[in-house]
């Protein structure tokens, strides 16, 4: 017997572990992890009556302040909540992702 | 007349060009549903004989990853190799990504737990000595180069056929038949240079 045979035997012989299966839930937290999260209609709620409190709050703050202000904010805060989503968004696909 | 096949028939009796295609097209759950079906157990074994025996959990958190980095990437996907190429080396670097990450964290479970239990009729020195060989065996495989490192845990712990291995690892099976030659050559080498001799 050569020494690749011996080895191939050795090798035989050492990896006898039994071969790991994926778990039986494999299919459906995939499936799960697809779709994107939606939030629940009570956070839709509470979401939809904090925009508009904030929207009414920053035009009433903001009565007296000109045009070119009024739109840099409106810009500013446009770009911030698009990162700010984004950014949310890519945690919640991790966590979807990570955790089993 | 016999009755239609189910929609999950058509699905099975698809190729997996075609449902790719309604996967962009549509959106199909089904298709992929059936996509993940027959990818599932390659892409998983590819990611534990990257990962390591002891890495178990971490491979099937890659095999879900990889599952979904594919569908949404699904309109990336030019048909210059076959699906299951594509989606294999996706898995295959997502592995080796987690591996460079985790490094220096311990398996969950020990070698000698995975090299399996001694046979209860040998003696006790011959049983030491055949655990020590073991453990070195185990330890000089990590040591190895990553893609003899996966040849060998294919082949030899998971059972593939070299047909396989050379379909997950993308490759000719002349080229696995000569990783797994030469992974055979280097460990012994290693255990030479250990005091093991056969």
């Amino acid at each position: 017997m050569n020494d690749d045979e011996l080895m191939d035997q050795l090798l035989r012989k050492t990896m006898v572990a039994p071969p790991p299966q994926l778990s039986s839930g494999f299919d459906a937290k995939v499936m799960a992890a697809m779709r994107p999260r939606r939030l629940s209609s009570s956070g839709r709620v509470v979401i939809g009556v904090y925009a508009i409190a904030a929207l009414v709050l920053t035009v009433w703050t903001m009565r007296e302040a000109g045009l070119a202000v009024i739109v840099a904010s409106a810009l500013v805060t446009a770009a911030v909540s698009f990162g700010l989503s984004s950014y949310a968004r890519a945690l919640a696909y991790r966590s979807d992702t990570v955790t089993r | 007349m016999p009755p239609a096949p189910a929609y999950s028939d058509a699905c099975r009796e698809a190729d997996d060009v075609s449902l790719v295609e309604r996967c962009r097209t549509s959106k199909d759950d089904a298709a992929f549903a059936e996509l993940v079906r027959r990818h599932r157990n390659k892409v998983f074994r590819l990611a534990v004989s990257i990962l390591g025996q002891g890495f178990v959990h971490e491979a099937e958190d890659v095999a879900q990853d990889v599952m979904v980095r594919v569908y949404h990437a699904l309109g990336s996907f030019r048909g210059d190799s076959t699906f299951g190429s594509w989606v294999y080396r996706i898995a295959f670097n997502q592995a080796l990504n987690l591996k460079a990450r985790m490094r220096y964290r311990a398996p969950h479970v020990s070698d000698e737990a995975l090299a399996g239990l001694p046979s209860a009729d040998r003696r006790a020195d011959d049983e030491l000595q055949a655990a020590e060989r073991r453990r070195a065996v185990m330890e000089c495989t990590a040591e190895l180069p990553e893609v003899y490192q996966s040849a060998l845990r294919l082949h030899y712990w998971l059972g593939a056929s070299i047909a396989e291995i050379a379909e997950m690892l993308d490759a000719p099976e002349n080229t696995v038949k000569s990783y797994l030659h030469r992974a055979r050559q280097l460990l012994r080498v290693m255990l030479t240079e250990r005091g093991f001799h056969e």
